[in-house]
């Protein structure tokens, strides 16, 4: 498995990560090697097997769908990076 | 003896015969960290004020005769659990002076029981690793010898147990997390049943498998620690309803009881010191009147990998929310993308990154069936597996970890063969079952793990076989020689 340079800054740029020409270098290395190791998964026959999104089914379950008052703790709000007044402030989405 | 090196189940007693105070308990717990946790670096955060504080709380509650399994006792709290008011900071930069806004739903039980929380605990940044050399502050050492690892990704829990700084801690175990640390720092961890304890506010890294569970000095302490925080959480979906581990069950003998030795847990890649350790620990059991049998699960040797492809497809989904823009590292920049990805280049760790960026990878178009539902499917089958063997044996034994801890440097730069030192506790998340490491031996002066298994909410049989080879040995009473 190979993954160059060029396949790695097009993932970074989806997971919203900048990485440095180093990284890049050295994550193209290391990732074709956990790939490499990984693919042995390809040689089971799991024909016919279901797939389970955790490992332990069935579980406890979901709690009763009653309304509650929405909970906007002022700590939460004095962490906002960049605020106005209680507002979060960010840059805008659309240019 | 010095209080701070009272087991739990020594500590209760103590409080409850008022042979001394949860403030003298909490007070040499303190101390002993102001003298040894500047060469071990175990804790993050030390909450020296808010813990006196509830020492007293918990001696009046004492007092009043209202005291429950862990009132009045010292512990440490891995620092990927929520603690209202306090700096929770996973070990990543992105949190560094983040403070939590709730309380973990484990953390809400210990102040419920009047607990004493002595600080938050280093680990691998995001729990993401097996030596606690990937925190974003430091790396956390060995009591048992400085220059090498503690394990990770729970390494400060287990270092802060080893060297006697709090009386229990928590831990949180997703591949290897408290027991491999465990073993490598001579104590006892414990992976429970996943869905046993509630991961409300922990902080996500591998939401199908990360479970919270108990470091210690002894088995029966990690039985307390497990009994006390177990039970469904309406606010975790996944936590099952099971009645917690009845600790008296764990004192029964095991006369009878048959114990699969997997062949797959002794392979050429293991330090042969440790392999020999862990026959002689194997070779007590039959002495306490288990019946040995030898199995074979030969899909197993898959975990490794399927843990890989399953662990980064959701930690590249559940570190989304680290993006500089509610809390946490924030760099400005010229537009939107530019926050993100710059905060997110600042905030986190090399580990972090690689993972986020192989799970992208995993989870993008042509390459989900090829590897991540592929690697649900052999999940599955491994977690069959394990269920057909439970159907001959009432629990497998083998070793922890494959070597004893390594030294600080060695592996950094190798994740590969950093993983491998998870080749024996993976295969316990990925099957679904529970695992707990017990100390066993030491090679070269350094503590080895036994690690005992049992099926799916089984978790009784595993405290029990722990408990009965602990009383038969007395590897758990050996300490470090840190002063």
């Amino acid at each position: 498995m190979q993954l160059t340079q060029h396949d790695i800054e097009k993932l970074a740029a989806q997971a919203r990560i900048a990485l440095t020409v180093e990284e890049k270098k050295k994550f193209s290395e290391q990732l074709a090697s956990i790939l490499d190791y990984a693919a042995q998964i390809e040689e089971v026959d799991t024909s016919g097997v279901e797939i389970h999104s955790h490992v332990n089914y069935p579980t406890g379950g979901f709690r009763a769908d009653i309304a509650a008052e929405p909970s906007a703790s002022p700590d939460s709000i004095d962490q906002f990076p960049k605020k106005t007044g209680s507002l979060n402030q960010v840059k805008g989405v659309m240019q | 003896m010095e209080l701070y090196r009272l087991s739990l189940s020594e500590a209760r007693q103590g409080l409850h015969n008022k042979a001394f105070t949860s403030r003298e308990l909490t007070e040499a717990c303190l101390g002993r960290i102001t003298a040894v946790d500047q060469k071990v670096k175990a804790f993050i955060s030390v909450l020296s004020e808010t813990a006196l504080q509830q020492a007293d709380q918990a001696d009046r509650l004492i007092a009043d005769g209202r005291e429950q399994a862990l009132t009045g006792i010292p512990l440490a709290v891995k620092d990927n659990m929520m603690v209202e008011g306090t700096v929770t900071t996973a070990s990543s930069k992105i949190l560094e002076k983040y403070r939590a806004t709730y309380d973990a739903t484990v953390i809400r039980i210990l102040r419920a029981q009047g607990a004493v929380m002595l600080g938050k605990t280093n680990m691998d940044e995001f729990a993401m690793g097996s030596s606690t050399e990937n925190s974003g502050f430091f790396p956390t050492h060995n009591p048992w010898d400085l220059n090498r690892v503690p394990g990770g990704s729970s390494g400060g829990s287990a270092a802060a147990v080893a060297a006697d700084m709090c009386i229990a801690a928590l831990g949180s175990d997703t591949a290897s997390s408290v027991r491999q640390p465990a073993s490598l720092c001579g104590v006892v961890g414990m992976l429970p049943t996943y869905g046993r304890v509630s991961r409300n506010g922990l902080i996500a890294m591998t939401s199908s498998l990360d479970q919270i569970g108990p470091v210690a000095k002894t088995v029966e302490d990690a039985a307390v620690v497990l009994n006390a925080i177990s039970g469904h959480d309406d606010l975790d979906a996944t936590s099952s309803l099971h009645p917690a581990v009845a600790i008296s069950g764990i004192k029964q003998d095991i006369k009878g009881l048959k114990i699969g030795i997997p062949k797959e847990f002794f392979v050429d890649e293991m330090d042969p010191a440790v392999a020999e350790v862990v026959r002689a620990a194997v070779d007590v059991l039959k002495k306490l009147g288990a019946q040995l049998v030898e199995v074979s699960l030969p899909l197993i040797r898959h975990s490794l990998a399927v843990y890989q492809l399953t662990a980064t497809a959701e930690i590249s989904s559940n570190l989304a929310r680290f993006d500089g823009i509610r809390y946490g590292h924030s760099v400005d920049g010229e537009t939107l993308a530019e926050v993100y990805s710059q905060s997110r280049a600042e905030g986190l760790g090399s580990e972090v990154k690689r993972r986020i960026i192989l799970g992208t990878y995993l989870l993008s178009a042509g390459y989900h069936d090829q590897y991540y539902q592929q690697a649900q499917k052999v999940r599955t089958m491994i977690r069959q597996q394990f269920a057909d063997v439970f159907k001959k044996v009432d629990c497998l034994v083998g070793p922890t970890s494959p070597c004893v801890a390594f030294p600080i440097g060695e592996r950094f730069n190798d994740p590969l063969t950093m993983y491998l030192a998870d080749m024996f506790t993976v295969p316990v998340n990925i099957g679904g079952i529970c695992g707990i490491s017990v100390p066993c031996g030491l090679v070269s002066e350094l503590p080895v793990g036994l690690q005992i298994m049992a099926k799916q909410f089984d978790d009784e049989t595993a405290l029990r076989v722990a408990y009965q080879y602990e009383q038969a040995t007395n590897w758990h009473t050996l300490h470090p020689k840190l002063d």
